[in-house]
C-alpha cells in the first residue's frame, strides 16, 4: 500500500550552488541520482514507489537557474517558478498564451513551488507550459559537463514521461523567440475543476496581417503520448482571409488529428469533441488579441 | 544521516535534526507539536498540508526539511498576536461559522491572508481562484469566501 504521508525510502540529499557543482554531483553517482528542481512531481512519484533514486540533487540553491531577462525574446531560467511567471506584466502582453498557461497551474501552492524547467522535464504529455512554449516556437537549452545542446522544445518530447534529457543533463533555460508584430495568442484547458490537470490544453499563437492569418500555430496538450503540433489544421488557415467556416474546418481538422487516450480524467470521445471546441475558441481569442 | 538544520517557526528560531527523508510537514507536527497543518491527501492537491515558507504559501507534504534550512515558517499557530489574539481574518471565519470539522481550515486562512496580504480588496471571483487548492469537504466554499471578503472590506486583514 502506497502511504503518501512519509518517503520511506531513504536517500542521499546534495545541494549545489553553482551549475558547476551540480554537474559534478550528477556524475559522481552514475544512474543513482536526480535532479530536484520545485519537487512537487518528483516527491509525489517517490511517494507512489514509481522512481527510487538513492541520491537528490536539489537545485533551488542555485540562482544561475532563476531569471526572466528580455533579450531579442525571451529567456527564462529553468528554475524560474509559475508565479514568477504570471507575475511578469511583460509575459502577460507580449506572451499571453504562456502568462494563461502559468495562471491555469492547478494551484497557488504549485504554482509558488513549480518550476518551468521542471514542469518541462518531468514530460507530462498535460504540462500547461508545453503547448504555449511550442507555438510560441521556444527552444530549450541543456548542459553536461562542458556540452550544451539547444533544442527546439518541439522536439524535446519522447512519449509520455519521456524526453530527451539524458539523466546527466541539466535543462538550464528556455528560450522564446520575439514575436512578430500583430502576433496574439491563447491559452485554455479545461479540467474537471480548475484546481486539476488538463483533459484537454490549447494553445494558439497568430500573425495577422489585416483579414489574413499570415501564420498560425496550434498546439494541444493531453490528447497524445506528448504535446502535439497539429500541423495540417495549421495549414487550413495560413495565408488564408480568416473566416469562421475556415476556423471550424482547422477545429475540426484538429480534432482529426490528435489522438487521446481513455484515462481517469477523461475518454478518448470527450477529449476530441472538446479540442474542436477549445481550438475554435482559442483560435478567435487569439486572433482578437492580434492587432 | 540526519543533518542539523536552522528554522525560524512562527517567529522563533529551531535547530532541529533530520534526514533527508523527513517531509517538512513530518517535523512541524512531529518534531515541534505543530499540528495545525494537516495531512490530506499527501500528493499536492488538497492544500490542508499549506504553510507559509519565507513568506509565499507552500506545501509542507511536498517539502524536504532539509531543503529548506534557513527558511521562516508560518503556520495557523504562529498567526495571532503574541498577547493570544486571534488575526483578523480567523476571527472572520469564527463569525462566518467558515469552519465545520475544521480539517482545512489552517492552509485555508494561510491562503487567505496571503491573497489579502497581495490583493487588499479582492472580488469574490479573485477569492475563488486563489483558494482553489485548498479543498473544503463540508461547507461549500461560501461562508469561507464570505468570510475572506468581509476581512478585506473591514480593512482588518
Amino acid at each position: 500500500m502506497v502511504n503518501s504521508h512519509i518517503l520511506p525510502h531513504e536517500f542521499e540529499f546534495v545541494e549545489p550552488h553553482t551549475l558547476e557543482e551540480a554537474l559534478t554531483c550528477m556524475a559522481a553517482y552514475p544512474g543513482k541520482a536526480q535532479f530536484m528542481a520545485g519537487g512537487t512531481d518528483l516527491l509525489v512519484q517517490m511517494k507512489m514507489g514509481r522512481v527510487r533514486p538513492e541520491v537528490i540533487v536539489g537545485l533551488s540553491k542555485i540562482p544561475a537557474l532563476r531569471y526572466l531577462i528580455l533579450d531579442q525574446g525571451l529567456r527564462i531560467g529553468a528554475l524560474t517558478t509559475f508565479r514568477q511567471i504570471e507575475r511578469s506584466e511583460l509575459i502577460q502582453r507580449r506572451y499571453t498564451a504562456l502568462y494563461e498557461a502559468a495562471m491555469a497551474v492547478t494551484s497557488i501552492q504549485i504554482k509558488t513551488m513549480g518550476t518551468l524547467g521542471g514542469n518541462l522535464c518531468h514530460g507530462s504529455p498535460a504540462a500547461d507550459s508545453a503547448p504555449p512554449l511550442i507555438a510560441f516556437g521556444a527552444e530549450v537549452k541543456m548542459i553536461n559537463g562542458d556540452r550544451e545542446r539547444v533544442v527546439p522544445l518541439e522536439t524535446f518530447f519522447a512519449g509520455a514521461g519521456q524526453t530527451l534529457l539524458t539523466q546527466e543533463e541539466l535543462m538550464v533555460e528556455i528560450r522564446v523567440p520575439e514575436p512578430r508584430a500583430n502576433t496574439g495568442s491563447a491559452f485554455m484547458k479545461l479540467g474537471r475543476v480548475s484546481a486539476d490537470l488538463a483533459k484537454v490544453s490549447v494553445a494558439v499563437v497568430i500573425e495577422r496581417e489585416q483579414d489574413i492569418c499570415r501564420d498560425c500555430k496550434i498546439v494541444l496538450g493531453a490528447v497524445a503520448e506528448m504535446p502535439l503540433r497539429t500541423k495540417e489544421a495549421e495549414l487550413i488557415l495560413r495565408g488564408k482571409i480568416f473566416k469562421e467556416d475556415l476556423v471550424e474546418e482547422a477545429s475540426l481538422r484538429v480534432s482529426e488529428e490528435v489522438r487521446p487516450i481513455d484515462d481517469s480524467r477523461s475518454t478518448s470521445w470527450y477529449r476530441k469533441e472538446v479540442s474542436r471546441i477549445l481550438v475554435r475558441d482559442a483560435l478567435n481569442l487569439a486572433w482578437e488579441r492580434a492587432v | 544521516m540526519k543533518k542539523q538544520i536552522t528554522l525560524t517557526v512562527n517567529g522563533v528560531k529551531r535547530e532541529l535534526f533530520v534526514s533527508p527523508n523527513e517531509l517538512l510537514l513530518n517535523v512541524l507536527r512531529d518534531q515541534l507539536g505543530l499540528t495545525g497543518a494537516k495531512y490530506g491527501c499527501g500528493i499536492g492537491e488538497c492544500g490542508s498540508c499549506t504553510v507559509l515558507l519565507d513568506g509565499e504559501p507552500s506545501l509542507a507534504c511536498l517539502t524536504l526539511a532539509i531543503a529548506v534550512d534557513g527558511s521562516e515558517v508560518t503556520t495557523i499557530e504562529g498567526l495571532q498576536s503574541r498577547d493570544g489574539k486571534l488575526h483578523p481574518l480567523q476571527d472572520s471565519f469564527l463569525e462566518h461559522g467558515a469552519v465545520q470539522c475544521g480539517f482545512c481550515t489552517p492552509g485555508m486562512i494561510l491562503t487567505g491572508k496571503v491573497l489579502l496580504d497581495e490583493n487588499p480588496r479582492p472580488t469574490e471571483e479573485e477569492i475563488r481562484a486563489y483558494i482553489r487548492g485548498n479543498l473544503c469537504r463540508c461547507t461549500g466554499y461560501t461562508q469561507i469566501v464570505q468570510a475572506i471578503q468581509d476581512a478585506s472590506v473591514k480593512g482588518k486583514a
